[in-house]
């Protein structure tokens, strides 16, 4: 199951952040996460950041994750 | 354009100003104000008439539609704006040179009147921009509670030379006349709380259609439903398979991304200033070379086949493209 | 991309009929969605498996939740939900009965709403926002799965080749929990583009034609050995695991969670209205068979006919996103039809 999109953290306040969808913003909780930083990259699920994508796996592996915006 | 600062909060819509009184003929004039009157004549009087004096138009063309819409203001325009293209664009795709509207307003009881004048003025505005008069109409109101807000219906008559509805035939190019599904997106983006720049693509579509219209065989515009439910209605009536390159479908970025958000089909979102049209191989470029003075997006997006039903080339397989069911709901799971 | 195809159809001459199951409805959904399966040689099937939470969900379950929304209990759930047929009635005709029924699209839209009871649904990704609602004391009806004891039902009982492993079911409970399950059949964790797709089935016949046996993590940027620490904490705080009525696969030990603290867990509080609930399941509907990959959805009677999105008779047309019937109905004749 499980419909989850990667996207850039842009805004961050404590445990709660903005994340950015190649444009659009939508509000997420980033409690799930360790050490999370504006500008990383999060997957987001219902609402709720679950995990940070590997930025260097991805792009090394050539990976689709937004369009190709990565 | 005008504005009425005067009115607050307070200045609701009330039952007796829809029960034939002098009320009603205040709001009425004040609604009036709004709006362009344009050529024709007697618009006090129970019906209003227009001389014709074109003989070689031909063809009246009439239509009607009934508009709601939750919320009705949303970025990029309001019920108002909807009402007034939905019902110029079902005229002009049909290669008519609409003439006039009628506009029905079916009110709540208590709703805002600086609401009700916002969206009586989006029509104004494009009357006057487009020259295409609202020459009679009708406001009831009703209960609270019996109405959700506003219900608008507008009518209205063209001329045709001809009626731009000539059978499409294989080997035809299937050509769209921007981006699409941005004005479904822009009202989801706003129910879902989702910050976004996109807004609705409403817009009347009568330009557009005039540059093409001796190029193409047919003109349809997307309103709901999107650009599925529209080819599936052509397929159908036409009784030719459309083969549709996913990959040539203009979608902006921001629209693609909502609809991965939500995990619904951006073919499925609601346009209200698009149209789809069909136009022999030869004259496609052409067609898309006009089009693309209105909307740079303006593409190529499939050809017309011998068989029945939409048939969907992505970028992998192929899969059909029905027409859609039930309501558009995001999925979380 | 095409290169994979292309090493597809040459393992395949090598190999006899080989039946893969992408366990994930979000993978179901981009296999129909870009006609992946006309890609493939005849002899390698792909199966649709149990994961969508809205079709697995026990009609039971849906009925209990009907009876509480009916006795006046003020509901939340998830958007799908509200539309599965129950024995009386869905979700939805209960609230045009008057039942006080909200729909989120997200769990912290209800963080504050204490008066409601959620009805969870959902795998161990959508799992940690319940716990979230369970710290802040909302009471929860939860139908709440975990998907490895279902997949070991699935490995020791029906003939399946390989796993197309549900990808952020993987992102929480990480890599490691399906090498250590030791399910005898190869499995490949994947993303959800179509490109993913298509590679996952590629390296699982190539594993298959190896008689290797083995999980591969193909998608390693969002799935970690580990999973989500924080996450699998937070669910191992506030739940505990539960024997668990699955649509077409029947109880299964320890396959739910349900809260640990009674005085939040719905099932318990409202014991009394679910005694009187009498499910009795629709004769012709299939979705047992369809949801344990036994036959497509077009060979259920219903499908199509009486059985369509807007007037669901099963579970599995109701999610337009994981469902086997509603996506199959959605995008089309392509396959056996």
């Amino acid at each position: 199951m499980c419909l989850a999109v990667p996207g850039k953290l842009i805004r961050k306040n404590g445990s709660k952040g903005v994340v950015d969808f190649g444009g659009l913003r939508r509000k997420a909780d980033l409690s799930l996460l360790e050490n999370v930083k504006i500008g990383d990259y999060v997957l987001v699920h219902v609402g709720f950041a679950i995990q940070k994508v590997d930025e260097k796996i991805a792009r090394e592996s050539n990976r689709l994750l937004f369009g190709a915006d990565i | 354009m005008k504005s009425n600062t005067s009115l607050g909060k307070d200045d609701v819509v009330k039952l007796s100003e829809g029960s034939g009184g002098k009320e009603m003929n205040e709001l009425i004039s004040m609604i009036k104000t709004y709006l362009n009157q344009g050529s024709w004549m007697c618009t006090n009087d129970d019906s209003s008439f227009l001389p014709l004096k074109n003989k070689k138009q031909n063809n009246l063309v009439f239509t009607s539609d009934s508009y709601v819409v939750t919320p009705i203001f949303f970025p990029g325009g309001d019920i108002g704006k909807i009402a007034f293209c939905g019902t110029v664009n079902d005229l002009s795709v049909m290669g008519a040179k609409p003439l006039g509207l009628s506009l029905s307003l079916i009110i709540e009881e208590g709703f805002p009147k600086r609401y009700l004048l916002k969206i009586i003025s989006s029509i104004g505005e494009l009357s006057e921009k487009t020259g295409i008069p609202v020459v009679t109409g009708d406001t009831k109101v009703m209960e609270k509670g019996s109405v959700d807000k506003i219900i608008i219906n507008t009518s209205g008559v063209g001329l045709a030379e001809f009626v731009l509805n000539r059978p499409i035939r294989e080997g035809d190019k299937i050509i769209v006349s921007g981006s699409i599904g941005e004005h479904g997106a822009a009202l989801l983006a706003q129910r879902f709380d989702l910050e976004s720049e996109i807004t609705s693509d409403s817009k009347p579509l009568f330009n557009e259609v005039s540059s093409v219209s001796t190029l193409i065989r047919q003109a349809k515009d997307i309103t709901r439903g999107g650009l599925a439910a529209v080819l599936n209605e052509v397929s159908q009536k036409e009784k030719k398979q459309l083969l549709i390159f996913e990959e040539d479908i203009p979608i902006r970025k921001e629209v693609k991304a909502l609809t991965e958000i939500l995990g619904i089909d951006p073919l499925l979102l609601a346009c209200e200033g698009r149209l789809v049209c069909f136009c022999a191989a030869k004259n496609a470029e052409k067609v898309v070379h006009n089009l693309k003075k209105f909307n740079s997006a303006a593409s190529i997006i499939g050809e017309v086949h011998s068989g029945t039903g939409v048939v969907l080339q992505t970028l992998f397989g192929r899969r059909t493209l029905n027409m859609p069911s039930g309501q558009i709901v995001p999925r979380i799971c | 991309m095409l290169n994979y195809i292309q090493k597809i159809k040459e393992l395949a001459k090598s190999l006899g009929e080989i039946k893969i199951m992408e366990v994930c409805g979000g993978h179901t959904h981009t296999i129909m969605k870009y006609g992946l399966r006309e890609l493939l040689p005849p002899n390698i099937k792909l199966v649709s498996g149990p994961g969508c939470p809205v079709c697995v969900t026990s009609q039971h379950d849906i009925d209990c939740v009907v009876e509480l929304a009916l006795e006046g209990v003020k509901i939340s759930t998830y958007g799908d939900m509200i539309n599965v047929p129950g024995t009386k009635m869905s979700l939805k005709d209960a609230q045009a009965r008057g039942a006080d029924i909200k729909t989120v699209y997200s769990a912290d839209q209800v963080i504050n709403d204490k008066e409601r009871v959620f009805f969870a649904v959902g795998f161990e990704t959508t799992t940690p926002m319940t716990a979230r609602l369970l710290q802040n004391n909302i009471t929860v009806f939860s139908a709440h799965k975990v998907m490895p004891p279902a997949m070991r039902l699935i490995a020791d009982n029906m003939r399946i080749d390989g796993f197309i492993d549900p990808g952020h079911v993987s992102t929480i409970i990480g890599s490691d929990a399906w090498s250590n399950l030791n399910l005898n059949v190869p499995q490949v964790i994947s993303g959800f583009k179509p490109d993913a797709l298509i590679r996952a089935i590629y390296l699982l016949l190539r594993m298959i034609k190896n008689n290797e046996v083995r999980v591969i993590n193909d998608y390693p940027e969002v799935v970690f050995p580990e999973g989500n620490p924080i996450a699998k904490k937070l669910i191992r705080r506030t739940m505990k695991a539960c024997d668990s009525e699955w649509r077409g696969l029947g109880l299964i030990p320890k396959s739910g969670l349900v809260p640990k603290d009674e005085k939040l867990d719905a099932r318990i509080i409202y014991k009394d209205v679910f005694k009187k609930v009498k499910t009795r399941e629709n004769p012709g509907c299939r979705c047992g068979e369809v949801i344990k990959g036994l036959i497509e959805p077009n060979e259920c009677k219903l499908f199509r006919k009486v059985c369509t999105p807007s007037s669901p008779k099963g579970a599995c047309m109701v999610s337009e996103y994981e469902g086997a019937c509603a996506i199959a109905y959605k995008y089309g004749k392509s396959l056996s039809e």
